[in-house]
């Protein structure tokens, strides 16, 4: 291979790309999907129960493909190269190490819930029955898990506009518009089982055409000698992982980001109840483990960025998140290499809102229709399943549409998830939590942790958020001489299940037991 | 070499990519036809795998090392889609087991 100076590479724009192109691509992936969605409809989704837990049969392969995939943001494909871009290889560590460890770091609640609720869906639904029904609390919970969908589906129709419009010129609101109805209609085809078959796809095309792309853009960069030689002569340890700013700067607030996010998340409690009992913790290890080429192959983007002195203001406009489609768009790749490099950032995009789309259908089935209609027929239930993924793509589409600013619903969502992080482990846990503590230690945390976090920054308002709700319940939880037996929650009907005899045990009434 | 496959590099990487998609969708198609098979039999499994602290560290050591042997040499960025091809095989691997092994 020939090396030449990263000096004598000229970066310009590809103007031969149309935007009929962009939407093509994406409409000729969704279709690609929707084909095996169909298949999987037809053959092992019939009752609701199939369609939003897959009848807790994800078997390991389809259970470690489907995690990866599912988080694998499009932030994990350009993040990955902004955050080299920015610091170096140090950036590369603080973003790469985290992610995969905030997957591993869910396999003790995982582990720990399925054995205790084997015929669970949901956090609330957990709370609910942890705490005899206590509203406000599952009331947060539930407004957590929904925002927490919502704001996953925008982002990545922010990504999916983002790279089709950079690449193609596609207009953004098109673009998103387009990608939204794609992943809605296979979604609301087959549930978890669409999301989790879909997603096995997409890993294979988070995998393979990154390494390809990376191989074609080092070689069009110079060759990976002049590259990593540029980045050398700058110093700056830019190939050290030692680098403290990076730590500061972003790293330990995106690690505590990323364990909330898996451990408050519904998405990987949903998929903990939906693998085989026997896959539960392999599934999420191997997934975690195999997350990690991803980002440590696509952030080799951003030392080729470093490499030919791409500038983050005159080039990216600011956003150092575009070095990937500004290099890939920039650097005279053939046209199959770019296709190849967008499909990855759409697969990505698709993958995370289809898994939000069941989240939400999960918590729409399980805690509010449910509640509200216990005796509803299964065919009603599946077809209302449907309804939030609707009511949700929506809402995202008015979102990205008006323009609207969501950092409401960001900050809404982020509150909440970091604040109920600590009282969701102690609920599993310790049997000394209360739902009072729950409640105020979410309450608290939040009209606390949030203005502290709005005047000192992320670093400190997160981990007082965290402090405060880890505080608060344990005083109350030492106050509390009873017991709670978690035994109980074994006795938890599934929710799905219509069939289930009336002699069953009822849902326990006093669960807090001496 | 031709223009359309960049470098000799970018055609080998493409070529065991192809045939690593081929193994991981024909492994992928097996898996899914054991999902329907078995659609109805009873999850009677526990949950026993004992390596995850292990694993665990494994995991978390050795991507930290791959980042950290970037800034070592040149040729060791390549380690980056090596790995992520990898990835792929093993990823398949998990799904051959789900309908060869058990």
């Amino acid at each position: 291979m020939t090396d030449t100076t990263p000096s004598a590479v000229t970066l310009t724009p590809d103007t031969s790309f149309t935007p009929w192109q962009g939407i093509a691509t994406q409409v000729a992936i969704g279709a690609v999907l929707l084909l095996l969605v169909y298949y999987i409809k037809t053959q092992l989704v019939r009752t609701t129960k199939d369609f939003v837990i897959a009848n807790r049969k994800i078997g390991f392969g389809f259970g470690v493909a489907g995690m990866i995939s599912i988080w694998t943001w499009a932030m994990a494909v350009m993040m990955s190269a902004a955050q080299t871009y920015s610091y170096g290889l140090s950036g590369l560590f603080w973003f790469t190490v985290p992610n995969g460890l905030a997957v591993i770091a869910v396999i003790p609640f995982a582990r720990k819930i399925r054995a205790l609720m084997p015929s669970g869906y949901t956090i609330p639904e957990f709370v609910r029955e942890r705490f005899g029904g206590a509203r406000f609390a599952v009331g947060v919970v539930i407004v957590g898990a929904l925002f927490g969908s919502l704001i996953e589906i925008i982002i990545n129709l922010k990504g999916t506009a983002l790279v089709t419009s950079a690449v193609f010129g596609v207009d953004p609101n098109l673009a998103a518009v387009i990608g939204l109805a794609v992943v809605l209609v296979y979604s609301a085809l087959g549930g978890l089982w669409s999301s989790v078959s879909t997603s096995t796809v997409s890993t294979l095309l988070h995998t393979v055409p990154p390494a390809v792309v990376v191989v074609a853009a080092l070689y069009k960069a110079g060759g990976a000698t002049a590259i990593w030689n540029s980045v050398a002569a700058q110093g700056n340890q830019l190939l050290s992982v030692t680098r403290s700013d990076a730590a500061t700067g972003f790293g330990i607030t995106l690690a505590l980001g990323l364990i909330t996010a898996t451990v408050a998340g519904q998405e990987y409690w949903q998929l903990a109840w939906g693998l085989k009992k026997k896959d539960v913790s392999r599934t999420f290890l191997w997934a975690g483990a195999w997350f990690y080429p991803i980002p440590i192959c696509l952030g080799i983007l951003g030392l080729v960025g470093l490499g030919l002195h791409v500038d983050l203001q005159r080039d990216l406009g600011g956003d150092a998140a575009a070095i990937g489609p500004y290099l890939i768009s920039h650097l005279g790749l053939p046209s199959w290499v770019v296709f190849a490099y967008v499909i990855v950032v759409l697969t990505a995009c698709y993958s995370v809102i289809d898994s939000a789309f069941t989240a939400i259908s999960s918590v729409f089935v399980v805690d509010v229709i449910k509640p509200l209609a216990p005796h509803i027929s299964d065919r009603s239930l599946y077809a209302w399943a449907k309804a939030p993924m609707v009511l949700a793509a929506v809402i995202a589409a008015l979102v990205v549409l008006t323009g609207a600013d969501f950092v409401t619903i960001v900050l809404t969502s982020y509150a909440i998830r970091t604040a109920i992080l600590v009282p969701l482990v102690l609920s599993l846990f310790w049997s000394r939590m209360t739902g009072a503590g729950f409640v105020w230690g979410t309450i608290l945390a939040i009209a606390i942790g949030m203005p502290i976090r709005s005047v000192y920054g992320e670093l400190v308002g997160s981990l007082s958020i965290l402090a405060i709700s880890a505080v608060v319940p344990v005083l109350l939880g030492l106050r509390n001489s009873a017991r709670y037996d978690f035994e109980q929650l074994k006795k938890l009907r599934d929710a799905t299940d219509l069939s289930a005899p009336a002699s069953e045990p009822p849902l326990p009434t006093a669960p807090i037991t001496t | 070499m031709s223009e359309q496959l960049v470098s000799a590099g970018t055609a080998a990487t493409l070529l065991i990519g192809l045939v690593i998609a081929v193994v991981y969708v024909r492994y992928m198609w097996g898996a899914l036809s054991r999902a329907v098979r078995t659609r109805d039999e009873v999850d009677t499994g526990q949950d026993r795998y004992r390596h995850s602290l292990i694993g665990a560290l494994i995991a978390v050591v050795g991507s930290a090392l791959a980042i950290s042997a970037f800034g070592l040499g040149p040729a060791l960025l390549y380690l980056g889609p090596g790995l992520a091809l990898l990835s792929a095989v093993a990823v398949a691997r998990c799904l051959r087991t789900e309908y060869v092994d058990e």
